[in-house]
């Protein structure tokens, strides 16, 4: 039986995960840092109603958000559990 | 046999072990993992020591294996149980068999059905590879994780060891230090060009879209030279058309 483990959002810390993977996707500083406090505030929003969400629906949201500003850092994060 | 037909052996064994993905994955997460958080000096210092730690586990494995095979004396337990088979030739008929085997294998099982790169590895094994490499910080610890890459994929690349260890074991010394050498280098090559090709400036993105768009086709390669090479073995050295 899989064992459930939950976490409190962080919106410092999805910032983080996101300025690391711009800097593996070549992405200017100024740029970056403009992308992960749109994207952190916009899931933050999308949260607002969702008291609980699945480790999953929380990525794929993620993933849609950057999707609008820069797909290659979408696609590093699609992937990035996937590579072996 | 001739140097010719050892050295076009050793190569194609050495080119099918570089089609395997799982060397090339890690060294990818490893970029992927270095790259969000340490300057680009210090990746490129831990991607080189992580390609010396394959080379070297993969010398020292191709080592043992010849070790192996010029120990044990499996010409003549084969010849009593599949008495078509000569002494003399035991040992490329079992390097035969493993290839086929792992051809069949490689063309059926080597990618799970995703839209990704995930491998056959089991899962607890994938998923402690990517996070050894996600901490990986210093050189030791990337030699390492070379050392760790070649034993997750020695159930593919071991049929491939066979039969270079097969064709070696049969010549002088000399030969044997040049199939370790090609062999080696072979396989190393596709971490050599992604090393390279990061330092050109291409993305760790840019190279896994490439393995996406091409998985398909380096499954079959490596299936079907393995199955091409083994049937090979089997017709000119085995039963001596």
């Amino acid at each position: 039986m899989k064992t459930k483990i939950e976490t409190t959002f962080s919106r410092l810390k999805l910032k983080d995960d996101i300025l690391r993977e711009a800097r593996v996707a070549k992405i200017p500083a100024g740029f970056a840092e403009k992308i992960a406090d749109e994207v952190s505030r916009n899931i933050e929003k999308w949260l607002d109603n969702r008291p609980v969400v699945t480790k999953k629906s929380f990525d794929l949201a993620v993933i849609r958000e950057l999707k609008k500003y820069h797909p290659d850092l979408a696609y590093i994060f699609e992937n990035r559990n996937f590579m072996i | 046999m001739n140097v010719f037909m050892l050295v076009s052996v050793v190569l194609m064994a050495g080119l099918i072990n570089a089609s395997f993905q799982v060397a090339p994955g890690i060294l990818l997460l490893l970029y992927h993992s270095s790259l969000g958080c340490n300057i680009t000096g210090k990746t490129r210092a831990l991607a080189s020591s992580y390609i010396s730690g394959v080379a070297y586990m993969l010398l020292l494995t191709l080592a043992a294996v010849i070790l192996l095979v010029l120990g044990a004396n499996l010409g003549v337990l084969i010849h009593s149980l599949v008495p078509a088979v000569s002494v003399s030739s035991g040992n490329f008929f079992v390097s035969a068999i493993l290839l086929l085997l792992t051809g069949v294998v490689a063309l059926i099982l080597y990618y799970r059905p995703s839209r990704s790169t995930e491998l056959w590895l089991a899962r607890p094994v994938a998923r402690f590879l990517a996070r050894r490499a996600e901490l990986t910080n210093s050189n030791t610890e990337a030699f390492s994780l070379g050392l760790m890459s070649v034993v997750g994929e020695l159930p593919f690349s071991f049929a491939l060891m066979a039969t270079v260890a097969s064709f070696s074991a049969t010549l002088p010394l000399g030969y044997i230090c040049l199939s370790l050498a090609l062999f080696t280098i072979a396989s190393i090559l596709p971490l050599v060009l992604l090393r390279a090709f990061i330092r050109r400036g291409k993305s760790v993105i840019d190279i896994q879209r490439w393995r996406v768009k091409e998985k398909t086709f380096l499954k079959y390669f490596s299936g079907i030279a393995l199955i091409s090479l083994g049937l090979f073995v089997l017709a000119f050295f085995v039963l001596g058309v």
